[in-house]
């Protein structure tokens, strides 16, 4: 069965953390940060 | 400047260019020796002998001798990789993948569509990343 030790454990969530991090991010940006200058904006 | 889209920069867009750029680069060099492995049934460590063995001939193999390095240093799930990581490897690859050059696209473009390429994706890899963490951490011991 597969197991890993918690210091590496820790390390594979440090290494991956842009992985975690990035796409909030983005979901922030593409949200609440979201601006337009309105001259081609067709849904809103 | 360029054709105005409607589209107002933000400082962070450069990070997130530099960012899909990176993230492609592993869901096209790296998720193919995951998901392939190269020949056998060794895996990752199939991958980094063929590397080691072909001295120089093999140079297009490095990415899987990296990548079983990072595996055998740190993520050991990748050495033994369960069908659905192998899965999620898969959709990295043909859907993830393009997705990043879609999103460079439309960023460097600043096509207003990229908002709905870009929450989707952001909600698609979200969830990933958890399924992939609670795995981790729930099979990490003392």
């Amino acid at each position: 069965m597969y197991e890993t030790q918690r210091a590496d454990m820790l390390w594979v969530v440090l290494i991956n953390i842009p992985y975690a991090i990035m796409p909030i991010l983005l979901w922030i940006r593409l949200t609440i940060g979201w601006r337009t200058t309105g001259s081609h904006e067709k849904l809103s | 400047m360029g054709e105005d889209t409607g589209w107002v920069p933000h400082g962070g867009d450069t990070a997130f260019l530099v960012t899909f750029v990176l993230f492609a680069i592993t869901s096209f060099a790296f998720e193919p020796f995951v998901v392939f492995g190269c020949g056998g049934d060794g895996g990752l460590a199939a991958c980094a002998k063929a590397f080691e063995e072909a001295d120089g001939a093999g140079w297009y193999l490095w990415p899987g001798a990296v990548f079983h390095w990072y595996a055998e240093s740190f993520d050991p799930v990748f050495l033994y990789t369960p069908g659905w990581l192998m899965i999620m490897c898969a959709l990295d690859m043909v859907l993830f993948g393009p997705a990043y050059l879609v999103l460079m696209y439309g960023f460097l473009k600043r096509r207003l569509w990229v908002r709905w390429v870009g929450l989707a994706y952001a909600s698609a890899i979200t969830y990933s990343c958890v399924v992939y963490f609670a795995y981790v951490v729930s099979h990490s011991t003392e």
